[in-house]
């Protein structure tokens, strides 16, 4: 039913099979932004983020063959993101000379807040949209696709849209509601494969 | 079922998270993060933009790359791989990128450094005062040195690539770029091959260019395109005719013996004329060496003093030598492993031409033999990268995928020249290090041994080079005794067969301090740190800048090592001449500007240590911007001072606007920001606001313990104040048991000598007291107080204050002679009896 040619079960499968290195390629096309914008929200530059995928996946080499896919505990995703998390860290511990802090300063200090949680769900998000996006552009027609952007996502007056791509008012709220609907049940397909 | 609590099921907020996606690209120009693009303008190479960069609000240039023929993997691979090296660039005088990538419709782009400014051509109305052009043009061969020295060349350096702002202040554009965006994968330089840029660049590029000759470029290319600069700024011409058709001018390039800048404009003179035509001698040999001689000759004139003639040839080996380690240390990331390959190979190629021509070989024979190692290495490089490549996508290769077949092309590739041969398996012995793969490390170095054993009977530079890599990787796989022996060896070698100041030796020499250092035989390894830094000094000059840094970074080691009186005597010196030579705002006076800062405080002057980093703060805000990381860092460091020298109020507002700064630059997880967080808290504490502070601090101390692990330098600061604080809430039971833990941590996150372990251990023994538990302080105070005086000196608040409490404490118990004792010590320094 589903565009999507590959699922992420089949892939962890195929992973853990070792060697099939057509895997491993699809495997880093998927999940390459989603850690280099993870990485670059908690302040890595470009270059310092090559090094955390490369890193990511290095570790990833040597886990997968024995990785056990189960989907009922949400296992990789956690995995992944605890390895992308050390990569990143191991990266921000190579400060410049300047930040220095000075000799036991003895008092108080106000707390950090752990943002690391919601800014990996964050990203996790993003990164079902962009693969969910792949397959309805695949699925929707052009005009459709439009009108959901400029009514549904930009707030632009459906009336407008309508005319302007010759559409009745009636279809570009329909187009909108379809898309969404759809955006939803293919996320819902990819976040139940995942595991 | 739990419907509501799935994003994706509710309506409202799967469209929330789909503007987010949208909101990530900005009209006009698709690139993520970057909002409000404005066209600037149009060239040969591409569109320039005005932009804003989301998370820092800076404005920045973004130079979206024409796409002719860029579209393929190697080229794509090529443009990033240059691109990451003119990254790291950071310099007044050259325009930062930030950032490079590809737009949504698959063109190249680059983010820059804003600058408004005028080419350098325009900015003198008429003919420029003589004085000011060369001051501005010498600033402008001291930041092409720069680049040099970090491997990059810039290959198209021309009046418009060079903008003066309103300041007088030069910064050279475009660094790299006509490599890095050169269409052809074959091994042409864009400068004379890209059609669009070709009539644009003509006028200064050198003979080497002109003869489509691109193996022959080096840093000595931008040193002649510096001469066309400068004699057209004083004489308002070209040094020959260029306004021919394209034959006659590439015939005049190549052959034209350049009109004296005294013959057009007498006012120049003879000696600024014979700087001129140095810079434009048209055999790369007979001009200045490096931009930096080029620099340094005009600045001598200016400063009235005799120019110079040619340097001694060790200086290009030692700075070849620095250059090639700096790379090494930083090589992580598949990119620059692929360019270190490549500069390595063709170093030991140059290195080879060197060795052939001291033997005095026909020049026919040399040209011919030299013409085929490079043609040999440069098909390597390509043919390493091609089989590396999963498929044409033009994604980026593994690391893992490049060395293996590396390893076996270079058997193949490089079969009859040795020399390159061992270089590349030692390169990739460094590459499988660096990934922490040290069997393979191990195998790789091991085998360029064999090579150099059957090849050169076991001696001469190949060896010792060899020999040092296995000795690097036996020592970080934890084998620092036989690291040592190794690297030992690989010195005397290398010693035997270009003496103790050659390349070889120096990288012997720096193996043997990494063996040192994890064999925890200080003393030895600083005394080698010493001797770099010394030969440095000989070979090089007191004032040069590899030097500076080498005598930065022996400074750096004595202030870690608690050596503080050594640290500040050593790196006021290098301040001051650092200062002179490179200029006050330049970021290398800074390095050693913050150590000294950091030795002064520790020592307790804080009259000597306020002024400077204020000055170092302003120069940093006025350089770099003030949300600058590095502003932003010195921020941080002013308001730790203010802080700790009783002005908490002023410090409060600097570092709530640093803590912003950062947090917006790096997120909220980065360890800058949990230094800012702990000392805002602790400016809270000073200005008497302790409400919840406890509970912060457990907090911060969680974090800390989480993402840096108990024996990081900065949780053991966190637990020490954390502690700290339990004790002045009275709770010392709670707080000696917190300050025991943070002892123990604080021994294997510093070494012996440093005072941040006895420091803790005067925190502990003073809770003891106040808990009433006296004679477990008498038992810990007395060494804390002797490795304080140790570390810090006599004078420091930490040594009185732990030897006052401790004599007080003898006296209490019926020790007065010992308290009297200690009591001398605060005095004199001497060993109590």
């Amino acid at each position: 039913m589903y565009a999507q040619t590959t699922t992420h079960g089949t892939l962890l499968a195929r992973l853990s099979g070792g060697g099939d290195s057509a895997a491993w390629r699809e495997f880093c096309e998927r999940y390459e932004e989603l850690i280099r914008s993870f990485a670059r929200r908690r302040g890595l530059s470009a270059s310092d983020c090559d090094d955390v995928l490369q890193d990511v996946m290095l570790a990833l080499t040597k886990a997968m063959p024995g990785f056990r896919y189960d989907p009922a505990k949400g296992k990789f995703r956690s995995y992944l993101k605890t390895v992308t998390l050390h990569a990143i860290l191991r990266k921000s511990r190579q400060e410049p000379a300047g930040a220095s802090l000075s000799l036991g300063d003895g008092s108080v200090s106000r707390a950090i807040e752990d943002e690391t949680e919601d800014t990996w769900e964050a990203e996790w998000r993003q990164y079902h949209l962009r693969t969910a996006m792949k397959t309805i552009r695949a699925e929707f027609n052009a005009a459709d696709l439009e009108a959901f952007d400029r009514y549904g996502v930009g707030g632009e007056e459906a009336s407008a849209v309508a005319k302007d791509l010759s559409l009745s008012i009636d279809q570009v709220y329909q187009a909108k509601s379809r898309v969404l609907k759809r955006l939803s049940q293919v996320i819902a397909k990819q976040v139940e494969e995942e595991g | 079922m739990e419907t509501s609590s799935n994003w994706f099921e509710d309506p409202a907020l799967l469209t929330a998270e789909v503007k987010r996606a949208k909101a990530v690209r900005s009209p006009g120009l698709h690139i993520r993060g970057y909002d409000n693009p404005v066209e600037l303008a149009r060239g040969g190479q591409g569109i320039v933009y005005r932009a804003v960069q989301r998370s820092t609000h800076r404005q920045v240039a973004v130079k979206v790359l024409l796409d002719g023929g860029l579209a393929s993997g190697v080229a794509q691979r090529r443009f990033e791989r240059e691109i990451d090296m003119v990254a790291s660039l950071r310099h007044p005088n050259i325009v930062s990128v930030y950032d490079s990538g590809t737009t949504d419709d698959g063109r190249l782009y680059l983010v820059m450094e804003f600058v408004e400014g005028v080419p350098l051509d325009k900015f003198w109305p008429s003919t420029p005062p003589m004085r000011e052009a060369l001051s501005v043009l010498a600033t402008v061969a001291e930041a092409v040195q720069y680049a040099h020295q970090r491997g990059v060349i810039h290959r198209d350096l021309k009046p418009s690539n060079i903008r003066v702002d309103s300041a007088g202040q030069p910064h050279i554009l475009d660094f790299g770029l006509a490599k890095a965006a050169s269409r052809e994968d074959r091994d042409r330089e864009a400068t004379l091959s890209t059609t669009g840029q070709f009539m644009g660049s003509l006028p200064w590029a050198s003979p080497e260019q002109a003869v489509g000759n691109p193996d022959s470029i080096d840093a000595r290319t931008d040193v002649y395109s510096l001469g066309v600069v400068l004699h057209q700024v004083l004489t308002g011409r070209f040094p020959y005719d260029v306004t021919g058709g394209l034959k006659a001018a590439l015939d005049n390039i190549i052959h034209a013996e350049p009109t004296r800048a005294d013959r057009i404009r007498p006012e120049v003179g003879d000696e600024v004329s014979t700087i001129v035509a140095k810079a434009l001698a048209k055999d790369p040999e007979r001009r200045y060496q490096s931009a930096g001689d080029l620099a340094r000759d005009i600045r001598r004139y200016l400063a009235g003093e005799p120019i110079e003639a040619k340097r001694d040839s060790a200086w290009y080996t030692l700075r070849k030598t620095m250059r090639r380690y700096r790379i090494v240390v930083g090589a992580a990331s598949v990119v620059l492993i692929a360019s270190l390959v490549a500069l390595l190979v063709t170093l030991s190629a140059l290195g080879e031409a060197r060795h052939q021509r001291d033997r005095a070989e026909a020049q026919s024979a040399r040209a011919l033999a030299e013409a085929a190692r490079a043609k040999a290495v440069s098909r390597f490089v390509e043919t390493m990268l091609g089989a590396a490549d999963p498929g044409k996508e033009g994604k980026d290769i593994r690391v893992v995928d490049v060395l293996g077949p590396a390893s076996r092309l270079a058997e193949q590739t490089l079969r009859d020249q040795p020399h390159a041969r061992s270089a590349v398996h030692g390169v990739l012995s460094s590459a499988y290090r660096n990934l922490q793969m040290y069997e393979e490390a191990v195998r790789e170095a091991r085998v360029a041994i064999d090579i150099a054993e059957r090849e050169f009977g076991g001696k001469g530079v190949e060896t010792s080079l060899a020999r040092t890599a296995l000795a690097a990787a036996l020592t970080d796989m934890g084998r620092p005794e036989e690291g040592l022996r190794e690297a030992t060896q690989a010195h005397a070698l290398a010693v035997e067969a270009e003496g103790p100041d050659s390349r070889a030796a120096l990288e012997a020499q720096m193996a043997m301090g990494s063996a040192l250092d994890d064999l925890q035989r200080t003393d030895e390894a600083l005394a080698l740190k010493r001797q770099i830094a010394e030969r440095a000094a000989k070979v090089l000059g007191p004032e040069a800048q590899e030097t500076l840094g080498a005598e930065g970074n022996l400074g750096r080691t004595y202030y870690v090592l608690g050596r503080l009186d050594e640290a500040i005597s050593l790196l006021e010196s290098v301040v001051e001449r650092s200062g002179r030579v490179l200029g006050p705002d330049n970021i290398a006076t800074l390095a050693p500007i913050s150590t000294l800062v950091s030795a002064y405080n520790a020592k307790g002057h804080y009259d000597k240590s306020e002024p400077l980093l204020k000055d170092a703060w302003e120069r940093l805000k006025r350089t770099y911007g003030p949300e600058s990381h590095t502003a932003l860092v010195y921020a941080n460091n002013y308001a730790v001072l203010l802080n700790n020298t009783g002005r908490s109020a002023e410090a409060l507002p600097i570092a709530e606007q640093a803590l912003a700064g950062l947090t917006d630059l790096h997120g909220p997880d980065h360890v800058t920001v949990l230094r800012l967080t702990t000392l805002i808290g602790s400016i809270h504490g000073r200005l008497g606001d302790q409400a919840k502070q406890l509970e912060w601090q457990q907090r911060a101390l969680e974090a800390a313990d989480r993402t840096l692990g108990r024996t990081h330098q900065t949780t053991v600061y966190i637990r020490n104040n954390y502690a700290s604080t339990l004790g002045a809430l009275g709770r010392y039971d709670q707080a000696v048991a917190e300050f025991r833990r943070c002892a123990e941590d604080a021994d294997r996150a510093f070494s012996a000598d440093h005072s941040m372990p006895p420091a803790v251990r005067y925190n502990l023994c003073k809770n003891l007291i106040l808990a009433g538990r006296e004679s477990e302080a008498l038992d810990i105070l007395p060494r804390a107080a002797e490795q304080l005086l140790k570390s810090l000196g006599p004078e420091s608040d930490w040594t009185r204050g732990a030897i006052d409490d401790l004599a007080e404490l003898l006296d209490k118990h019926g020790r007065p002679e010992d308290a009297a004792a200690w009591r001398s010590r605060l005095k004199t320094g001497d060993t109590p009896r």
